[in-house]
């Protein structure tokens, strides 16, 4: 976690940093993009790649929010049980988000490797002891989208909004 | 194997201040109590990732956020690893929190890299009928301390951009201006965690 992406780390060149803070402060202004919801394609499918790929970007689904989450083709679709469900008296769902069916499969964005990987997203501290994070959006706090054990990271597919 | 994710810089910022002064909501779109879900109250937020992008650079920010440990008024030294910035925070009607600065400020010169950029926020200054800690008060801690001050509303986004861009110029002051050699061993010298400077100054290093 503290060492998460550390290897990784360059340094910014000095006349860099002068802006950084600046621009990550304009970052907050910007038009929001605009996302779809699963539901509004014709078919699941149409969201991915022949790899199974996620084709479009992947946003935040709260209106007005839309904070830019994963770019397209990092994140693989796979169908998992509900190994533990991110939704719990302790950590519940909040009303705009999609209620998870523990009795079927659940399809998730499925990534791998550091959380850089992400372009926008927060991690919650572990959940208990189970050593699993829950994953919401960085700019508006929503969630769980999701959840991350060690450097794998699952997405719900439909807490998240694809950008059109 | 994955690809590793491309981007160009790391950097990585802190908030400190006790639970309740606002900490969070400088870096949120919206800033609304009654929005906050409820789950993040209990569990915490470790860690956010932000990517902008500058002059063509992809840059990642991994933002530390200190929630859970406040009660106890220290933070491990590991947070302190590797930070570029510090933003010590308090909230204007809430007068423990603003005397209980000194101790995270004690906190800092303990763990922190030595150099590191800090600046003293006085939150929530919209909120003027309960206001407990006069801008004069910040002020004066802050020269204390040899730090620049000032007042924001996340609430109403007023001065939290001016709060990262002073940031940024002091880090800009420490590393460029007031520190002409640091580039050049910026690797080999940053024994103590502090932020590392990768390019040698240039001679257009000054510019600005």
């Amino acid at each position: 976690m503290a060492d998460s992406g550390s290897n990784n780390q360059l340094n910014p060149p000095p006349e860099l940093q002068a802006q950084i803070l600046n621009a990550f402060a304009a970052s907050s202004r910007r038009v929001r993009p605009i996302g779809s919801l699963l539901d509004s394609f014709q078919n699941d499918s149409d969201v991915l790649d022949a790899n199974f790929k996620n084709i479009h970007d992947l946003l935040c689904p709260k209106v007005g929010c839309g904070s830019l989450i994963l770019l397209k083709g990092v994140a693989s679709q796979r169908e998992e049980a509900t190994i533990d469900p991110i939704d719990s008296p302790v950590h519940p769902r909040p009303a705009s988000l999609p209620a998870l069916d523990s009795n079927v499969p659940t399809k998730w964005w499925y990534i791998q490797g550091s959380p850089m990987s992400f372009e926008n997203i927060g991690f919650t501290k572990d959940v208990g002891n189970t050593g699993k994070k829950l994953l919401i959006c960085s700019e508006c706090d929503l969630g769980p989208l999701g959840w991350a054990q060690g450097n794998e990271y699952w997405l719900a597919v439909d807490r998240v909004a694809y950008k059109a | 194997m994955p690809s590793a994710p491309h981007y160009d810089f790391l950097i990585k910022l802190l908030l400190i201040g006790d639970s309740g002064v606002g900490k969070s909501c400088l870096l949120l779109r919206f800033c609304d109590d009654a929005w906050t879900p409820s789950f993040i109250t209990t569990i915490g937020i470790d860690f956010k990732i932000r990517t902008i992008e500058l002059d063509g650079k992809r840059i990642k920010l991994q933002i530390w956020d200190t929630a859970g440990q406040e009660r106890f008024r220290t933070i491990t030294t590991a947070y302190y690893r590797g930070a570029m910035g510090i933003l010590l925070i308090y909230d204007v009607t809430d007068e423990k929190s603003f005397n209980n600065i000194r101790t995270w400020h004690a906190n800092i010169e303990q763990h922190a890299s030595e150099g590191v950029n800090k600046i003293l926020i006085g939150n929530k200054s919209d909120w003027s009928d309960k206001r407990q800690v006069t801008p004069e008060q910040g002020r004066a801690l802050a020269d204390e301390f040899g730090i620049k001050f000032m007042e924001t509303s996340a609430k109403v986004n007023d001065g939290v951009e001016d709060a990262f861009f002073t940031l940024a110029r002091d880090i800009k002051t420490r590393l460029i201006d007031s520190n002409p050699n640091a580039g050049t061993s910026g690797q080999s010298k940053s024994q103590d965690n502090s932020i590392k400077v990768g390019a040698p100054p240039s001679a257009n290093a000054g510019c600005c």
